[in-house]
């Protein structure tokens, strides 16, 4: 694949990055692999098919490029300042530049669970985080994924123990350089183990790129909740890859809010590889001006008797973009698939659009696959009927929007969540009850 | 306090309404009935500000009021409410938090203070009582999931908050069963004060024997081409449209 971008400068970043510390002989195989990977893969253009409708390279010559990130703790206070307040009995995670803040985060200490950065584990071989370092992203050959196991520094790691359950807030925080961060995020919950995870995006001045990277392993009949808000600004830029493996009877279910951002690029792959697992991605993108979206899903059905729910909702708005690409994957042998994807749109500007690409592989007899995606507008008869109650045009149309979105909402089971993701949905479109 | 003289309107370059006067005192209900396809509910959407109607000529006002200049949300501050055939449904917008908005939109028109949590609490209670709802509607959204007959209620509800002037039911009587009738009705007759006003749009006299009108006027082909009162009503179910359309194709 051809660049018009020099990847010298990414086995540069490489050599720093390695300099700096002592990595264990297995962790640094990995790495290296993973640069060779991403130097014949190439960065993705758009003749790349999930690339197709995604100009990278325009974003990256806002000047974003690889390199060595150190630890500034002079902005430590005022990153503080800007967090939100803390929520009694939930552990706090602060990623800084894509590195772990010992100093921000707050883990309260628990036999329910281990919170470690991943540097950390890197350099003390911590066994299972490094087990799955690695291996749910590297067959799947994403240049991105394999930039960030090259030149990532750090992360955090979270295993829920067996039976245990934890709360987290992950915020993932940017002080606005041109290095681009790579935190590496490592999720392994146990049997019958409970997470759940309220991710949020903050960027404290200037413009930034984040490449993320996680995998995440879930054990017979664990439970994943994962709720991440995406709203920066519109010089911040992610690109956010999450790697799932999931054993059987076990429930991933994650909720994407793309709120601001130049480019917010949310990608999902996901293996059911146990029976009666079922995955279930939701997501929400209210763009307008230039911002772009996109939700990249691939759900592979491994065995038989699992299923999952793709259910993606946008409202855009100027000349902003969506893109979805879902992609629907039942082997030979996994009779029994129920699969069901839904994206659907509103255009609210002739400007704004919309790439939608379904895309179906299967290859059993006995499965339930359907899929649908429809864009309209908010219809004269919906409107008409609030303001004939007294509601302005504007609230009106807000109200129709917020109306729109609210299914994806209402699958969220933990509450808190629920009402978090509710709270920010009404701030945005300026409902204020 | 509704006065409509020589209204023509029409959609997509169709006359609908042509030429259709109405005078409705406060204190006073109203009943339009007529064949399918007369104007009844064009009359209702034009006087509410639908939007998609031509008006070509006439006016109508509303205390002296031209409703035909303002957008639907100022005429409902003014106090005009429609009570929709089809209302919609809103998921995600709980019916607590939609009446909430719809009062403080209309209390913000006349520059009052948004209405407290426990006024409006109050408030709701007591006139859910009267459309006798259950409690859990409060959190329910909108007319999401709602029987034929709930969503008539919640309209008789929305009413009842909103205190309209002049409220018009565009057939709320239709696909109801009798015990959702009774209710629908005995909501509209609580209602009635020497203030206010309804217009009720029906196509059948089943409705007038719940609540009674004090004038029956009869449209046909965009027009009110018979007045009379309740017993004109009587007079339509037992003969039917025909005579009227004889009657004015005679003239």
């Amino acid at each position: 694949m051809t660049t018009i971008i020099d990847t010298s400068i990414y086995s540069e970043a490489f050599d720093n990055v390695l300099n700096q510390k002592a990595l264990s002989e297995g962790i640094l195989q990995k790495k290296q692999k993973a640069l060779q990977q991403f130097e014949q893969l190439g960065i993705p253009n758009m003749k790349n098919e999930e690339w197709k409708n995604t100009y990278l390279a325009k974003y990256l010559k806002k000047g974003f490029q690889p390199g060595l990130v150190k630890k500034d703790l002079s902005k430590t206070e005022t990153i503080a300042e800007i967090l939100p307040s803390l929520t009694e009995n939930i552990n706090r995670i602060v990623i800084i530049d894509g590195l772990f803040s010992q100093e921000l985060s707050q883990i309260h200490p628990s036999i329910q669970y281990n919170i470690f950065s991943t540097s950390h584990c890197w350099s003390e071989d911590i066994q299972n985080a490094n087990q799955i370092f690695s291996s749910l992203t590297d067959e799947k050959k994403q240049s991105l994924t394999s930039l960030n196991t090259a030149l990532s520094q750090d992360g955090v790691f979270i295993e829920v123990v067996e039976g245990g359950s934890a709360h987290v807030e992950l915020l993932i925080v940017q002080t606005g350089s041109d290095i681009i961060s790579m935190p590496r995020n490592i999720i392994q919950v146990g049997k019958n183990a409970y997470l759940n995870i309220a991710e949020q995006h903050i960027l404290i001045e200037g413009h930034s790129m984040t490449n993320m990277v996680a995998e995440i392993v879930m054990e017979e009949n664990a439970k994943i909740e994962w709720v991440k808000i995406q709203d920066a600004g519109d010089q911040y830029h992610l690109i956010d890859s999450s790697y799932v493996s999931q054993k059987e009877n076990s429930r991933y279910h994650c909720t994407t809010l793309s709120l601001t951002g130049d480019l917010l690029r949310n990608q999902q792959y996901i293996q059911i590889a146990g029976e009666q697992a079922h995955a279930d991605l939701g997501g929400i993108y209210i763009l307008e001006n230039q911002q772009q979206a996109d939700n990249i899903i691939v759900i592979e059905h491994q065995v038989p008797n699992t299923t999952s729910n793709q259910l993606y909702k946008g409202i855009l708005d100027g000349s902003s973009t969506g893109v979805f690409n879902g992609k629907i994957i039942v082997v030979e042998d996994a009779q029994k698939t129920d699969a069901y994807q839904s994206n659907k749109n509103i255009l609210l500007s002739d400007d704004a659009a919309v790439f939608t690409r379904p895309q179906l592989e299967i290859y059993a007899d006995d499965v339930k696959c359907s899929h649908g995606a429809t864009s309209s507008q908010i219809e004269d008869y919906e409107s008409f009927y609030l303001r004939s109650r007294g509601i302005g045009k504007e609230l009106s149309k807000a109200l129709l929007m917020f109306a729109f979105v609210a299914d994806v909402v209402e699958e969220i089971e933990n509450t808190t969540l629920k009402e978090w993701v509710k709270s920010r949905i009404s701030t945005k479109l300026k409902i204020d009850l | 306090m509704l006065k409509i003289n020589n209204l023509k309107a029409g959609i997509a370059g169709k006359e609908i309404l042509k030429g259709l006067n109405l005078e409705v005192n406060a204190g006073e209900v109203h009943a339009i009935m007529g064949p399918n396809g007369t104007g009844k509910s064009t009359l209702g959407n034009v006087l509410s500000g639908k939007d998609g109607y031509d008006v070509s000529e006439g006016s109508a006002l509303l205390e002296g009021v031209e409703l035909l200049e303002l957008s639907p949300e100022e005429r409902a501050q003014l106090g005009l409410f429609l009570a929709f055939q089809y209302p919609v449904e809103i998921p995600g917008v709980s019916n607590a938090n939609f009446l909430k908005a719809s009062i403080n939109e209309i209390r913000k028109s006349k520059g009052q203070n948004p209405i407290s949590a426990p006024e409006f609490l109050k408030l709701l209670r007591e006139k859910m009582e009267l459309v006798e709802m259950q409690k859990d509607f409060i959190s329910r959204s909108v007319n999401v999931g709602f029987s034929g007959g709930e969503k008539k209620r919640n309209e008789i509800l929305q009413m009842a908050m909103l205190n309209p002037k002049l409220a018009i039911l565009d057939e709320t009587d239709s696909g109801l069963d009798i015990d959702a009738l009774r209710i629908v009705a005995n909501g509209v007759n609580k209602l009635r004060t020497n203030d206010n006003a309804f217009i009720i749009i029906t196509h059948y006299q089943r409705l007038l024997d719940y609540i009674v009108p004090d004038f029956v006027h009869v449209m046909y082909d965009g027009r009110i081409v018979k007045s009379g009162d309740k017993s004109l009503a009587l007079e339509l179910e037992e003969k039917g449209y025909d005579w009227i359309k004889e009657e004015v194709e005679a003239l």
